[in-house]
């Protein structure tokens, strides 16, 4: 088919442009960007930490958007639905990943700068319920009856995304009360404009990755959905010759 | 009829039909009484865990009854919930709620509902338990705690009820509550187990857990109400 | 001044060894980003592979194309 064949390719340079930009800002990253005074070249943990976590926070709404119009579409115009059903498991599934690095590298961090692994504070935990709220949806998706999973994941799709600004903003009440470790400046507080290009070029290869993820496990999903529904033909035509 | 009158009409009967659904929950409930009862026993058991496992003395005691009591009621409520839906199952009752002409988020709610009134039944007990085995006085303004454990309650119930109904025809339901649950109620149970603690110490201000309770109340009802159609027809 | 010293300083340019910080945090987090990363998509990757021999049997399903049984 030609249409596969032409997203094949713009999928392979943007999979190249991608790895480019990557190298690019992981090389300014590692060797251009200065050094910080008080954390030395562990601070340059956050380069992959900050546009890892910024980006997980927006995967969970394409999910969203992605499950609304799976539930408006479902009925009027299921063909349709089932596209926006792929879109939402790849982002939730690039949802999970990015979480689980924004975690891990946030742990990493906080052990070289502090020697504890885990500290209750406000973002760390934040980012830990993040992670089992759409590690839940994943959940529901494999343990849920075949028929009704997608809407009932897209259900708790809605859910899962009303609730990510209540989990931050409780947990950032809780947390004011019994201060933990500061975690101390991140780049985002008056940072130091030598550093901007090694945080720009990782934003922007971050979220290239993000969309190439995205992109790469829709089709998955999509060859999925085309073999169920070539195998529920073939059920079907089955079915009609031993009629005959 | 008149637009308004027919409106009006429809909005009582949907209350009644509500009243319906949640005086069958009660009276159904009243016959067998074994989902109260194994919620009681459960939620008994766990703080009796609980205490063997931390040992509280009476300074302790008040930072941590608050955590201990949520903890024991949302466990307990796991099989109430999953209970409270398969009754529905039994005689294909289900498929005729879905057959009838009447708004499925009545039959949601009036479940809600019940369960609601099931849950606050244990709670008063557990209370009562707890006051004697920690020999607990609230030392902030106790009479903020008939504010906290409505809205605490309600939090667990309505989801929980909503998270039953998605696990109905589901292979492993007694596994899927906890795990979608759970997630999704973490900011509400935080919210009413600081609350209960800050009522319990006196030593910080409980006004904005029961705020953020209200919300997030006010938020999930909503969308649970809006919702519980998707999902009843979920094929 | 030991042999992992100048190990470092030949890696991390910018870098100032002193101190009780340990950039082996920053080698293990890098690691572990393209680890998760690449971990992901390489099981896209087989899935996607695994879902494509799906929809192209090498046999055929049915049998009436076989020959003369």
């Amino acid at each position: 088919m030609r249409r596969s064949r032409i997203f094949g390719l713009v999928g392979i340079v943007w999979l190249a442009l991608t790895l480019l930009a990557l190298a690019h800002a992981t090389r300014l990253a590692l060797f251009v960007a200065p050094t910080e005074e008080t954390m030395l070249d562990v601070q340059r943990i956050f380069y992959y930490h900050v546009p890892t976590s910024m980006l997980s926070l927006v995967f969970p709404y394409v999910n969203l958007v992605a499950s609304i119009f799976y539930l408006a579409w479902r009925r009027s115009e299921p063909l349709r639905a089932l596209t926006a059903d792929a879109v939402a498991i790849a982002a939730a599934e690039v949802t999970v990943v990015y979480a689980s690095i924004s975690l891990v590298t946030g742990m990493l961090w906080g052990k070289a700068a502090w020697g504890i692994w885990w500290a209750w504070d406000a973002r760390l935990t934040s980012m830990l319920l993040l992670w089992l709220l759409y590690v839940s949806y994943l959940m529901l998706r494999k343990l849920s009856s075949p028929g009704q999973t997608q809407t009932l994941a897209a259900a708790l799709s809605v859910f899962a995304a009303i609730d990510v600004p209540i989990v931050f903003l409780s947990i950032r009440m809780w947390r004011g009360q019994h201060p933990a470790p500061v975690f101390g400046a991140g780049p985002d507080s008056g940072i130091n404009p030598a550093m901007m290009p090694a945080f720009v070029w990782n934003v922007l290869g971050w979220v290239m990755w993000g969309v190439f993820l995205l992109a790469f496990r829709y089709a998955l999903e999509r060859r999925r959905q085309e073999t169920e529904q070539e195998s529920a033909l073939k059920a079907i035509e089955d079915s009609l010759e031993i009629a005959q | 009829m008149s637009p308004a009158a027919t409106e009006l009409r429809e909005t009582t009967s949907y209350f009644a039909h509500v009243a319906c659904h949640l005086q069958k929950d009660l009276r159904l409930e009243w016959r067998s009484r074994d989902s109260v009862v194994g919620m009681l026993f459960f939620a008994l058991l766990t703080v009796i865990i609980f205490s063997l496992a931390f040992d509280p003395t009476a300074a302790v005691s008040r930072q941590i009854a608050g955590g201990i009591l949520w903890v024991a009621l949302l466990f307990a409520s796991f099989t109430a919930l999953n209970q409270s839906w398969t009754r529905e199952q039994r005689n294909r009752v289900l498929e005729a709620q879905r057959m009838s002409p009447a708004a499925p988020s009545s039959l949601f709610l009036g479940k809600a509902l019940a369960n609601f009134l099931f849950v606050s039944f244990v709670e008063m007990v557990l209370a009562f338990f707890f006051i004697i085995f920690y020999n607990l006085h609230a030392l902030g303004q106790g009479w903020m705690m008939l504010v906290v454990l409505p809205l605490g309650t309600w939090a667990l119930v309505c989801n929980g009820t909503f998270f039953a109904a998605m696990g109905l025809r589901t292979r492993n339901r007694e596994l899927l509550l906890p795990l979608i649950m759970v997630p999704i109620s973490l900011p509400a149970l935080l919210a009413m187990m600081q609350a209960t603690t800050a009522i319990l110490t006196g030593e910080f201000d409980p006004s904005h857990w029961i705020r953020m309770l209200v919300g997030y109340n006010i938020a999930f009802t909503v969308v649970c109400l809006l919702l519980f159609e998707t999902i009843l027809n979920a094929e | 001044m030991n042999d992992s010293y100048y190990f470092h300083r030949w890696i991390f340019l910018n870098a100032n060894r002193d101190g009780p910080m340990q950039a082996h945090h920053l080698l293990a987090a890098y690691a572990a980003v393209w680890l998760i990363q690449g971990g992901y998509a390489a099981w896209v990757v087989y899935q996607w592979w695994c879902a494509g021999k799906l929809l192209r049997p090498a046999l055929s399903l049915n049998s009436d194309s076989d020959e003369d049984l």
